[in-house]
């Protein structure tokens, strides 16, 4: 048996092992408070077979996660690079960053309700100005990054932009941006679901809420695992680009 | 044998049992608080708790792990979690004219229609007040356009930043909204509008007092009903009581003093509380757990 089964084997039985664990508590509880295993996997399959979920929940929840995904990269990358080039802007960047990385998420996301009435703006709003610090700082970790031995031998050799760029500057800026990326696309998720929670926009947070409201457990055990094999999804993806840190 | 003698001639002393009572900050919870407060029991050896709950979840948490546990819940949430499987005993249901308003900005709302076109704040989705407006909009589904929120104070504030156009809210957050802006004014009283758009003649009876208690227990249900009725006769006085327990609840006494809270004690009031679950489900069946209500739920005693 190869290693990699050994490993799959050893997934599989930890798997086992809580499913199996979930199901006798299951039995000592009141279906409302902790469903049976099996009345959860229904659930999925019936919220997975159920069109509404795809065009009602996730797909708003998916459009707006990747539109204030691409905000904060649109955002802060340029401001990573300029800070990176001048510490004046660096320093004058530095309360705006503080301030978004220390707000706590539900805080900001409150007062984006209250600033654009809730709703698909709210959601990208807040997404992007959580996540564009996480970019600015990874831009300009990754251009320090860069040997500038290497990339001044490449300018006396007169090597040209895109292959400097492509050989000298992308790989040590990729091993920054990368894991950002990773951590960014998990993080946006989460902020989404929240801001939908809060605000009552539909998506996914808001079919989690309703689940909740209504004591419909088993769909609320249903959306946790939809939502968990999203992260897994996207963290699979992008850590089979080079340089994110493939195992981690 | 002196002792035993001395018991039989003076009475045993009566056990000693401890209630717990539980309410959110709204009306319906005061009279439990004067229960506490003036222990009417006592000379039985009852001695009554107030401890306010947090979330439905923190009520729900409660009712199944204290001993006795009498508490001011959601009526809607009573029936779900009856549906559930969650034992309880529903005592009575409560409704009050000049409870729930839409206030703001605007023309005045005589019927749903009114609403037509005009953002409404509203907390709470899929809870009574959205599922209230809801119903009351059915003949017209986009009568307005919702802004929901997660609290009252949230809700209150989008209107007052003018992202919203009015609001649903209770007393005394209305007369508070009222009484901070003078551009804003109370457009509507939900009841009114309940009754025009559903032909009952009750109030939406919104909140329920719920126990855990498995036996009939008439010397509780009087005493509370007499705190009720105390305090229904000048409804201001809950302001003083809710404020003792509640600091942060706005003070606002005249609020209050218009409402009209009315008592529906179960079973006698059965077909009230079970046409308001009729409306309810005709529009939202999730929120009754898919299912009405069975007669055991109004009257144990049926079952």
């Amino acid at each position: 048996m190869t290693a990699w089964k050994r490993n799959l084997l050893a997934f599989a039985l930890g798997c086992g092992l809580l499913v199996g664990a979930w199901q006798i508590v299951a039995w000592q509880t009141l279906p409302a408070l902790l469903p049976a295993p099996m009345t959860v996997a229904s659930a999925t399959v019936a919220l997975l077979a159920d069109p509404a979920f795809w065009s009602g929940a996730l797909a708003p929840s998916l459009l707006r996660m990747a539109g204030g995904l691409s905000l904060a990269i649109a955002a802060g990358i340029p401001l990573g690079i300029i800070g990176h080039r001048s510490c004046r802007v660096a320093a004058f960047l530095a309360p705006l960053r503080l301030l978004l990385m220390g707000i706590p998420a539900p805080i900001l996301v409150i007062l984006f309700i209250l600033w654009t009435r809730g709703g698909t703006w709210t959601v990208i709003l807040s997404v992007a100005a959580l996540l564009m610090p996480v970019f600015q700082v990874a831009v300009a970790e990754g251009l320090r990054a860069v040997d500038p031995q290497i990339d001044e031998m490449a300018r006396l050799f007169r090597v040209p932009l895109s292959k400097r760029v492509r050989h000298v500057i992308w790989p040590a800026f990729w091993t920054a941006l990368g894991p950002a990326l990773r951590i960014g696309v998990a993080n946006g998720l989460r902020v989404t679901l929240l801001t939908e929670l809060l605000s009552g926009a539909n998506g996914l947070g808001d079919a989690v809420q309703t689940a909740q409201t209504y004591l419909q457990t088993d769909r609320l055990f249903a959306l946790v695992l939809i939502i968990l094999a999203l992260v897994a999804a996207f963290d699979a993806a992008l850590a089979r680009l080079p340089g994110t840190g493939g195992r981690a | 044998m002196r002792l035993f003698a001395l018991l039989l001639i003076i009475g045993l002393p009566a056990r000693a049992e401890e209630i717990v009572l539980s309410g959110p900050p709204t009306w319906e919870t005061a009279p439990l608080i004067a229960l506490a407060e003036d222990q009417p029991l006592a000379d039985r050896g009852v001695t009554f708790t107030f401890r306010p709950w947090t979330s439905p979840e923190d009520l729900r948490t409660r009712l199944m792990d204290e001993a006795s546990l009498v508490a001011v819940a959601p009526s809607l949430t009573a029936a779900l979690w009856e549906a559930r499987g969650i034992d309880l005993r529903v005592w009575s249901a409560t409704s009050a004219e000049g409870a729930l308003w839409i206030v703001g900005r605007g023309p005045a709302v005589e019927n749903p229609s009114d609403l037509a076109g005009r953002s409404l704040a509203l907390p709470f989705k899929g809870n009574l007040p959205d599922l209230l407006m809801q119903r009351l909009a059915s003949d017209a589904p986009d009568a307005f356009t919702p802004t929901y929120t997660g609290n009252y104070m949230a809700t209150m504030q989008l209107v007052l930043a003018g992202r919203a156009e009015i609001a649903l809210l209770p007393e005394p957050l209305a007369s508070v909204l009222v009484a901070q802006a003078p551009d804003m004014a109370r457009l509507a009283d939900v009841c009114e509008l309940w009754r025009g758009q559903t032909t009952l003649e009750a109030c939406p009876p919104g909140g329920a007092v719920v126990s855990n208690i498995p036996a009939d227990r008439p010397d509780l249900q009087a005493a509370y009903e007499a705190a009720f009725a105390r305090l229904a006769a000048a409804p201001q006085q809950a302001a003083a009581l809710l404020a003792s327990v509640f600091p942060d609840l706005p003070d606002t006494g005249e609020g209050y003093a218009e409402m009209a809270p009315r008592a529906l004690s179960l079973p006698e009031n059965r077909t009230v509380l079970a046409a308001f679950y009729a409306e309810i489900f005709s529009i939202a069946p999730e929120a009754l757990g898919g299912e009405l209500p069975d007669a055991a739920f109004f009257d144990p005693a049926s079952e």
